[in-house]
């Protein structure tokens, strides 16, 4: 699984790893903007920080010249379990998570101590949980889809799905629950996060995990 | 002699062909060369063995074990080359290496850049700008850098100018010299086996025709020439396949039923090439 992982990292584009430039314009104006709103402005961050792990997790599935099913003849014909392939990239999405967090953090420290133009809270644990989980989530819709229709429809899918995110989460933020499970979710909205994003993860690397299985390159 | 490559009545139906009922087998220290037409079945056989694509019914045994027993082992002691582009396309010939080196225990450096130096592959050149003949060399030169025992070939030649063609036939010729090594080798391009194949296979609209030692087929069959006269009693042979050209009639029959034509003076009886056993066999398929 270990050398799956190396590949991956290995075929990713340089220019992933400085992608968080791509959100200047969002860490300026969404920064001044979201000043002081708490848990919204950590969200906003979390959300940034997501969006970027899951750039770097859809770019190191085809970036190098070949199709799908060639990537997937190739790494199948090598001495590889089809579950190690799957187990791989799910242990990877950590990785551009961490990746994505620490280019990010690197750019806010800039923004921050050099052009006193940021006000994330960049190392806020709130906001290291919140974007690794969004960042699971995003990849656990992505996988299935991908391994059973092919990255188009994943990617397709994933861009709506990011907005609904970002629209969603603002929204839910914004009502005012006083009972039920949602209560509950604003109770602990950490430990919420954490078991809802497990649960989700862990369906999604089964159902990868059987399709994997039944496919035929 | 212990079978390297074992396939037992293998079955894998899809919309519009099937494999069916596949069944030969490769001894250690030979080469066998997996002859037909394309559109054949050979590729898929070949992906059936790789387990890329799972088999309906039957089984593949590699070694003397059942294929799905430990894949991930004995993958360890497979090479492969793959008629398609199966590598890193954006990434340099070094970097692919790099990235595939750690999957293989027995992975060994000096044998690599042995064969690179040899086979004149640039290290700092993208897969993508390489030449078809230089892609193969390096997909060889990985498949040989691991010490593999048994090397899978999807029609390597095809493509290949004659010059690289007769190169890759010699550096075959050269891994088979140690006896713990077999190479299965598919083409349409029989010319290149006959200097080579210890064995043949031939395949024909997903089903096996024959699979038999190379010389014991080319024994086997012959073609018969003769006047237009003749015809009936070529005819009472019952070739295989039977055609007229303009210096009279020409069949294709087994050399046990070509025996009673011996007395005829103006026969002509020729030992026919590997091409010639394909095309009259497919053409008897056909009619």
């Amino acid at each position: 699984m270990f050398q799956l992982m190396l590949k991956d990292i290995y075929i990713q584009r340089k220019t992933a790893f400085i992608a968080p430039v791509f959100l200047l314009i969002y860490f300026l104006t969404m920064g001044r903007e979201l000043e002081n709103t708490g848990s919204l402005i950590a969200m906003a961050y979390s959300l940034a920080v997501a969006f970027i792990a899951f750039l770097m997790l859809v770019y190191s599935n085809f970036n190098t010249g070949e199709t799908e099913k060639m990537h997937n003849r190739l790494v199948l014909s090598l001495p590889v379990e089809r579950w190690s392939v799957i187990n791989a990239k799910y242990v990877m999405v950590s990785v551009w998570w961490l990746c994505a967090y620490i280019s990010c953090t690197i750019l806010a420290f800039i923004l921050k101590n050099v052009f006193h133009e940021f006000s994330f809270p960049t190392f806020d644990l709130n906001s290291l949980i919140f974007s690794l989980c969004i960042t699971y989530i995003l990849a656990a819709v992505f996988y299935p889809i991908y391994y059973k229709f092919g990255w188009k429809a994943a990617q397709i899918l994933i861009v709506g799905l990011f907005f609904l995110f970002s629209f969603g989460l603002g929204k839910l933020l914004s009502l005012d629950v006083k009972s039920g499970i949602i209560s509950m979710v604003f109770k602990y909205p950490v430990t919420s996060c954490m078991i809802i994003t497990l649960t989700i993860a862990l369906v999604s690397y089964f159902l990868s995990l059987r399709i994997y299985e039944k496919k035929e390159f | 002699m212990e079978n390297i490559l074992e396939l037992n009545h293998v079955s894998k139906a899809f919309d519009g062909f099937a494999l069916e009922d596949v069944s030969f087998s490769l001894e250690k220290g030979y080469i066998m060369g997996f002859i037909g037409p394309n559109g054949a079945g050979k590729s898929t056989t070949i992906r059936c063995m790789m387990d890329l694509i799972h088999i309906d019914s039957g089984n593949v045994r590699l070694f003397g074990e059942d294929f799905r027993h430990d894949l991930k082992s004995l993958k360890q002691r497979i090479g492969f080359v793959y008629d398609q582009d199966v590598f890193f396309e954006d990434l340099t010939v070094d970097k692919n290496k790099r990235i595939i080196s750690p999957f293989y225990e027995h992975w060994d450096d000096v044998v690599f850049y042995r064969y690179i130096k040899e086979f004149n592959i640039p290290l700092n050149k993208k897969i993508k700008d390489l030449s078809k003949g230089t892609k193969m060399k390096f997909a060889l030169a990985i498949a040989l850098s691991h010490h593999a025992e048994l090397i899978i070939m999807d029609e390597p030649t095809s493509g290949l100018d004659p010059v690289f063609r007769k190169e890759l036939l010699d550096i075959l010729l050269g891994v088979i010299q140690d006896e713990n090594k077999s190479i299965f080798f598919s083409t349409h391009i029989t010319t290149d086996l006959e200097k080579i194949a210890d064995y043949i296979t031939f395949i024909l609209d997903g089903k096996i025709v024959f699979s038999s030692e190379m010389e014991e087929l080319l024994e086997n069959y012959v073609i018969v020439k003769g006047p237009r006269s003749l015809e009936p009693e070529i005819k009472s042979a019952q070739p295989i396949a039977l055609k007229e050209t303009s210096f009279g009639i020409e069949a294709f029959m087994p050399s046990s039923t070509a025996r009673k034509l011996t007395s005829k003076t103006d026969i002509h009886i020729e030992r026919p090439n590997l091409d010639e056993i394909m095309y009259y066999i497919v053409k008897s398929k056909k009619s």
